[in-house]
């Protein structure tokens, strides 16, 4: 728990549209200077959350602070303390890149200087290039440095990988890592694990409107049952009773010459170290831990693709 | 006010950049007045009851001013800001706190610049094609024509805060501007047209703010009843537009 006073605190937040609750009593907490993921499928409420939290929506029952203002009443004064990049948002398509971020920065009392933004997200080679011929890629990026204009100290970043091929996905990482060592709060919605579990200090899963669990992704995936899986492969005449007396081991099931082991903890160097002292160096041992994947399937019941 | 003069500027370099959505503001306006040109000239009805009695280009020209700014306020601006709501620029400006005035004083701003541009082709061109002569109160015409912007800026913002997208933009703006165009004597003349349509004619705005324009032009003076009911439809415009304003 945060020693401060948390950059974001969400209290019992609900949603409908009509008869539909898009959000059941949504309660989370941001500390200052964290990555603070919602993860879950496309449709979970994720981006409705974050609305309400931005005041951009205004919740059916709940309490927000962001920075400890609220975003209904104060929201002029805690929008100059934020940064946003939402879905489903767009410029003129004919607003070059220069003129976008020298636009917005007009906008803030705050902003930082454009040329450096536009030199750090890559923006520099298609600076005179017009919004609508941008590529998904590109419009994104512009987007995320629209986002941290005004040197915001919460920013919202919602789907901010979609449209970018892997190695701008990891570029992006490494800098939004940077944003936050600069002291920035930073808030990310996601579908996508990968992100959820590199990326982020912490995670809410969220399916169904709901927040299923909260904690840190490495926390999470510890507590998974499943453990962590040892596999190789061995002569089928191998004697490998010897390895249920290694510590950590739950159980050892094999089928033909492969092997897999289950177990948890540091199961894997034990396994490893167990099998050399008996001789067998397998030359495809290897380990199959739960990811946030397998939280997600036991927490909801169903994949998150689904 | 510096966001809104900013704002502004990039607004008229983005619609300078689009020459087409240029061209349909003033298209249909500059097609009807030519079309009118050849086929009434503007010789007067020597019987003086058609056209009140004055060259039909007289009388069409300052009428023309109107369906310039119709254009705009019926059609360009709506389906800018149905547009714009519709893609999410609105909803990236709000996200940056940007208040709602001053991104809708600029595009009244931005539709005010065209509906000049459009108002000088118009009297250059119908002056220059049919003989048209000018106007006898030139102070007359431009109150009637800063009045008529107002009015059509503020039912153009008005119907752009209203239409949930574009296409219903479309639709709606088309059908209000050909109605519009038909009846209210800027195309058939008023004196042809059946005592119940002329009656439905003063519904619309184009109405009033062609007669606004057309007596300080033809020598009637300043019709101050019109110029009231200009006003007090754009005061009314302008209020609900603000009003009903939404950003997604």
């Amino acid at each position: 728990m945060p020693q401060t006073q948390p950059a974001i605190e969400a209290t019992g937040l609900r949603k409908t549209y009509g008869p539909v609750v898009a959000v059941d009593d949504v309660s989370f907490h941001v500390a200052e200077g964290e990555i603070f993921g919602l993860l879950g499928p496309n449709g979970a409420g994720k981006t409705t959350i974050v609305e309400c939290v931005q005041g951009l929506r205004s919740p059916d029952a709940g309490r927000v602070r962001v920075l400890g203002l609220d975003p209904e009443t104060e929201a002029t004064e805690m929008r100059r303390s934020i940064g946003s990049q939402l879905q489903q948002s767009a410029l003129p398509d004919r607003l070059r890149v220069w003129e976008a971020l020298d636009l917005f920065a007009a906008f803030s009392p705050s902003a930082v200087d454009w040329r450096g933004l536009m030199t750090v997200w890559g923006l520099e080679p298609i600076s005179g290039r017009a919004f609508g011929k941008l590529s998904g890629g590109q419009r994104q990026r512009l987007l995320i440095a629209l986002a941290l204009i005004n040197d915001p100290r919460v920013v919202f970043l919602d789907e901010m990988t979609t449209g970018l091929d892997p190695a701008a996905r990891l570029a992006t990482w490494d800098l939004i890592r940077e944003v936050r060592d600069r002291g920035c709060t930073i808030v990310l919605v996601t579908h996508f694990m990968e992100e959820a579990e590199k990326l982020c200090d912490r995670v809410a899963i969220v399916d169904a409107g709901r927040i299923v669990a909260t904690g840190t992704p490495q926390g999470l995936i510890a507590e998974e049952p499943a453990g962590v899986r040892v596999l190789f492969s061995a002569p089928a005449a191998a004697d490998l009773a010897f390895l249920h007396t290694v510590p950590n081991v739950t159980e050892v099931m094999r089928g033909g010459t492969s092997v897999e082991v289950e177990g948890s903890g540091p199961v894997l160097a034990l396994v490893a170290a167990a099998l050399v002292e008996h001789g067998l160096v397998p030359p495809d041992l290897r380990v199959d831990r739960p990811t946030l994947e397998d939280v997600f399937l036991r927490l909801t019941g169903h994949s998150i693709r689904d | 006010m510096l966001r809104a003069v900013r704002l502004t500027f990039v607004e008229v370099k983005l619609f300078a950049r689009e020459p087409l959505t240029a061209l349909f503001s003033l298209a249909f306006p500059l097609f009807i007045l030519v079309v009118m040109a050849g086929v009434f000239g503007n010789t007067p009805d020597p019987a003086g009851k058609v056209w009140d009695g004055v060259g039909p280009m007289d009388y069409l020209v300052p009428g023309m001013l109107g369906l310039v700014m119709a254009s705009i306020g019926f059609i360009s601006l709506p389906i800018h800001l149905a547009g714009y709501r519709e893609r999410g620029v609105l909803r990236r400006f709000r996200s940056s706190s940007v208040p709602p005035w001053s991104l809708l004083l600029s595009q009244a701003c931005v539709s005010a610049m065209i509906a000049i541009v459009g108002g000088a082709t118009i009297i250059g061109l119908g002056m220059g094609l049919s003989g048209a002569h000018g106007p006898v109160s030139p102070l007359g015409v431009l109150v009637a024509f800063v009045i008529s912007v107002a009015c059509f800026i503020s039912i153009g913002i008005l119907l752009g805060a209203l239409m949930p997208n574009v296409q219903s933009a479309q639709s709606v703006g088309l059908a209000i501007f050909f109605v519009s165009e038909m009846t209210s004597g800027v195309g058939p003349p008023r004196e042809v047209m059946p005592d119940t349509m002329q009656t439905i004619a003063r519904a619309f705005p184009l109405t009033h703010v062609a007669i606004a324009l057309q007596d300080p032009w033809i020598g009637r003076g300043w019709n101050v009843i019109e110029l009231t009911i200009v006003t007090a439809i754009a005061v009314v415009a302008a209020v609900l537009a603000y009003r009903t304003f939404r950003w997604e």
